[in-house]
C-alpha cells in the first residue's frame, strides 16, 4: 500500500498531440480515487503512466517514495484491471490468476492458497479450472479482478472494468469492487468515462478534460460547488442548465437579463456578463410566480420523477426540469421554474467559479 | 440403435433418405462445389491412383509393354541400402530446412511487429526471396558458394577464418547444408509472413497485463506469444514440411542431388530413377512410400497438436 503522487506530469505523444498537461496529483494511501472525463481527456493515459505502460514526457511520477518514471512496469508491484479484462485465453482461471506469482517464484502452496483465498472472496472458487473463453463477461471481470488481488500489490490500476457488462451487472459489480478495496485498503485509481460511477465509489473523483486537471474533490463537492462551467456540466445527470446572463446592480441586490427570463435576486455580484447555472432538480415547476417563463415540449417520465423539457417563451432555449412523479403537465402547458438561491452557479468569462453570497436581509425576487 | 434412433425412431432405410433429404436442402452447395471437385480428383485424384497402379508394374518407357509384378518393387525397395539413406537424408533436409525457416521466420516477424525504424521497407524486403524463382535463388546460391569465385569464400578468406577457398557443394559431408541454407533463404520470408500476421492477432493488452504481472520479454514470448502462435506455427510447419519435403528444384539446380548422392532427397532420387533411367514402376513405387510418409505425418502431427481439443 502506498501513496501515488504525480508532479506536473504531462504526456506528449510524438506527433505532438499534448494528452496530459502539467498534472499535479496526491492519491493517499489507501484511498479510492475516480478519474472521469470525456473521450480523449487524459484520463487513460494517466492511468497507463503510473502503470508504465507510457512513458512521462515531462514531470514526475512516484509510488511511495520513490520515484517510479525510469522503473518499468514489471517492477512497480502495481495490478491493473483491464477494459477487455486482458485474461490470457490459454490458461485456465487459476493459471490466468497466478500467472504473477508463479513468475515471482512463490512457493507453490502458498500460491494455491493466496488464489484460493481470492477466489473465494470474488466467489469463482468453481471456475479455477475453467478457461476464460468459457466464462460470462461478469465472471471474466471477476477472474481479472482476483488476478489484481492476488498479487498483493501496492496499488490497483482500473481502466474502464465495468464498461463491458450490462446495466445490472455492473451496478452490482460496483458495489462488489468497493467492498473489496475497502477490506483490503489498497491505493486505488479508477478510470471511467461514468459519472455515476465516479459519484458512488470514490473517496475522491479527480476530473479531467482536454488534458487538464478541472478539479479533485469528494463527490459531494463536486457536485455542490464545481470549479468552472466544465465540472458543472459534467457531474450530474441530466446535465446543469447554463444560460448566459448581463448582471447589472439594483437596490435589491443583482438584477439579471437574459434569454430565458429576466430576475432580481438578493445576491452581492459584480456587475458583468456571466454564464449562470443551475441543476434540472434544483428547478421547480409552478403554474406561477417563478423566475423563467417557459413553455412544456417533452415530458419524459423515469418512474422516480419527470424529466420536463421546456422551452423558455423568451428564446426558446432549451431547459430541462427534474420533477417529482406526481406532476405531469402536458405537452404546451405554460409553466414558471423556480430556484433556491444557494442552488444557482455562476461562472464568469474563463468558466471559472464565482463565489455566489446571499444578501442578508433580502427575499428573493 | 443409439439413443438419439431410439427416439426418433429412424434405421438404417430412413437415414438413406435423411442423407437424400440432406443432399437435396443443399443442392446448390453441392453443385457450386462440383467443379472444383471434379477438377481436383481429375488432377489429384487421378494421378495419385494411376501412381499406385503404375508402382505394381515393371514399366520400362514404353509403356505398351507393362509387367505386373505386384507388391516387388516394394519389396526391393525396403530392402534396399539407399532406401534408408534416403530417409536419412531426405529427413535432415526437412527438419533442418524447416527448423531453420521456423526460427528465422519467428525471429523475423517479432522484430518486425516492433517498433522500429523502417519496418514498411523491411516487410517488403524481407519478402523479395520469396518472389525470386527457386531456379535463379539457387543458381545465385552456387555462386556465393562456389570454391573459386564465390562470395562466401571471399569474406572467410578476408576474415582469415579459411587458407584457402572451400568448395561446400562439391564436399559430400557438408554439401547437403550449402543446399539447405539456400532452402532457408527461400523459404523464410513465408513463415515470417505467416507468422507476422498471426503476431499482428495477438491483443497488445496481453503483453501489458504481462508485463504488470512481472514478465520479462522472455517470459512474454514463452507465456504469451508461442501459446498465442501455436495454431498458426503448427499450419505453417505443417505446410512447409510438405513443401521441403516435395521440393526438387532447389537441389537440382545446386546439386543434381551430388555429390555421390549424398544432396539426393525422396523427390531427387524419384525423379533420377522414374524419369531419367525410365523405371517408371519403381519411380511410382517410390513416390507411393514419399505420399504415405507425408500422409501419416499429417495425421499424427495435427493428432498430437490437437490433443488439448484446440480447434485449428
Amino acid at each position: 500500500m502506498s501513496k501515488v503522487r504525480l508532479s506536473n506530469v504531462s504526456k506528449v505523444y510524438e506527433d505532438d498531440i499534448l494528452a496530459v498537461e502539467g498534472l499535479d496529483l496526491t492519491v493517499e494511501d489507501g484511498e479510492f480515487v475516480v478519474v472521469v472525463g470525456p473521450s480523449g481527456c487524459g484520463k487513460s493515459t494517466t492511468l497507463r503512466m503510473v502503470a508504465g505502460l507510457e512513458t512521462v514526457s515531462h514531470g514526475e511520477i512516484s509510488i511511495g517514495e520513490t520515484v517510479v518514471n525510469d522503473v518499468r512496469p514489471q517492477d512497480r508491484n502495481i495490478a491493473m484491471v483491464f477494459q477487455s479484462y486482458a485474461l490470457y485465453p490459454h490458461m485456465s482461471v487459476r493459471e490466468n490468476m497466478s500467472f504473477g506469482l508463479r513468475l515471482a517464484g512463490d512457493d507453490a502452496d502458498e500460491i494455491q492458497r493466496r488464489v484460493d483465498d481470492a477466489a473465494e472472496m470474488l466467489e469463482i472458487s468453481e471456475l479455477l479450472d475453467d478457461y476464460p473463453k468459457q466464462l460470462s463477461g461478469g465472471q471474466q471481470q471477476r477472474v481479472a479482478l482476483g488476478r489484481a488481488i492476488v498479487r498483493d500489490p501496492d496499488v490497483f490500476l482500473m481502466d474502464e472494468p465495468l464498461s463491458n457488462l450490462d446495466a445490472k451487472l455492473r451496478t452490482q459489480m460496483r458495489t462488489e469492487i468497493q467492498r473489496i478495496q475497502e477490506s483490503l485498503g489498497v491505493t486505488t485509481i479508477y478510470v471511467t468515462h461514468d459519472q455515476t460511477e465516479a459519484m458512488t465509489m470514490a473517496d475522491r473523483i479527480v476530473i479531467l478534460n482536454d488534458g487538464k486537471l478541472q478539479q479533485v474533490a469528494p463527490p459531494e463537492e463536486c457536485y455542490d460547488e464545481p470549479n468552472n462551467e466544465f465540472v458543472a456540466g459534467f457531474i450530474g445527470s441530466p446535465s446543469m442548465n447554463f444560460f448566459d446572463v448581463a448582471v447589472t446592480s439594483s437596490n435589491r441586490g443583482a438584477h439579471f437579463e437574459s434569454p430565458a427570463g429576466e430576475f432580481t435576486l438578493g445576491i452581492d455580484v459584480p456587475p458583468g456578463e456571466y454564464t449562470f447555472g443551475v441543476r434540472p432538480e434544483d428547478l421547480t415547476a409552478e403554474r406561477e410566480g417563478g423566475y423563467i417563463d417557459t413553455i412544456v415540449d417533452v415530458v419524459e417520465p423515469v418512474g422516480s420523477d419527470n424529466y420536463l423539457y421546456l422551452k423558455t417563451t423568451r428564446s426558446t432555449s432549451e431547459v430541462i426540469a427534474r420533477v417529482e412523479s406526481d406532476f405531469r403537465p402536458e405537452v404546451g402547458d405554460e409553466i414558471e421554474l423556480g430556484f433556491d438561491i444557494e442552488d444557482i452557479h455562476l461562472f464568469d468569462a474563463d468558466g471559472e467559479r464565482m463565489p455566489v453570497t446571499e444578501l442578508q436581509m433580502t427575499d428573493s425576487a | 440403435m443409439s439413443l438419439a434412433e431410439e427416439y426418433t425412431g429412424t434405421d438404417g432405410d430412413s437415414r438413406l433418405s435423411q442423407s437424400v433429404a440432406h443432399l437435396r436442402r443443399n443442392r446448390r452447395a453441392y453443385l457450386l462445389i462440383a467443379p472444383a471437385a471434379v477438377f481436383l480428383l481429375a488432377v489429384v485424384g487421378y494421378p495419385i491412383l494411376e501412381t499406385f497402379r503404375l508402382s505394381l508394374y515393371r514399366s520400362p518407357a514404353d509403356s505398351t509393354i507393362e509387367t505386373f509384378v505386384g507388391l516387388q518393387h516394394y519389396v526391393e525397395i525396403v530392402n534396399s541400402d539407399i532406401f534408408y539413406r534416403l530417409i536419412w537424408q531426405t529427413g535432415r533436409w526437412v527438419l533442418v530446412g524447416v527448423a531453420g525457416k521456423t526460427l528465422l521466420g519467428l525471429l523475423i516477424a517479432v522484430h518486425l511487429k516492433g517498433d522500429i525504424k523502417g519496418r514498411k521497407f523491411f516487410r517488403t524486403a524481407f519478402l523479395i526471396p520469396w518472389g525470386i524463382p527457386y531456379a535463379i535463388s539457387a543458381v545465385v546460391f552456387r555462386w556465393i558458394e562456389h570454391p573459386q569465385f564465390g562470395y562466401l569464400n571471399a569474406v572467410l578468406l578476408k576474415l582469415g577464418v579459411i587458407e584457402q577457398g572451400i568448395g561446400i557443394l562439391g564436399n559430400p559431408d557438408i554439401a547437403w547444408l550449402g543446399v539447405v541454407v539456400a532452402d532457408i533463404w527461400i523459404g523464410t520470408p513465408f513463415m515470417a509472413i505467416i507468422f507476422l500476421a498471426g503476431l499482428q492477432s495477438i491483443p497488445q493488452d496481453l503483453y501489458e497485463a504481462a508485463a504488470i504481472d512481472g514478465a520479462e520479454r522472455w517470459h512474454q514470448f514463452r507465456y504469451i506469444t508461442l501459446p498465442q502462435l501455436k495454431s498458426v506455427i503448427l499450419m505453417a510447419t505443417l505446410l512447409s514440411t510438405i513443401w521441403t519435403f516435395v521440393s526438387f528444384d532447389v537441389i537440382w539446380t545446386m546439386t543434381g542431388g551430388g555429390p555421390i548422392s549424398t544432396t539426393a532427397t525422396l523427390v531427387i532420387h524419384i525423379y533420377q530413377v522414374g524419369l531419367q533411367n525410365g523405371n517408371l514402376g519403381r519411380g511410382a513405387a517410390y513416390s507411393v512410400i514419399g505420399f504415405l510418409f507425408l500422409l501419416l505425418f499429417a495425421i499424427v502431427y495435427l493428432r498430437v497438436y490437437t490433443r488439448g481439443g484446440d480447434e485449428l
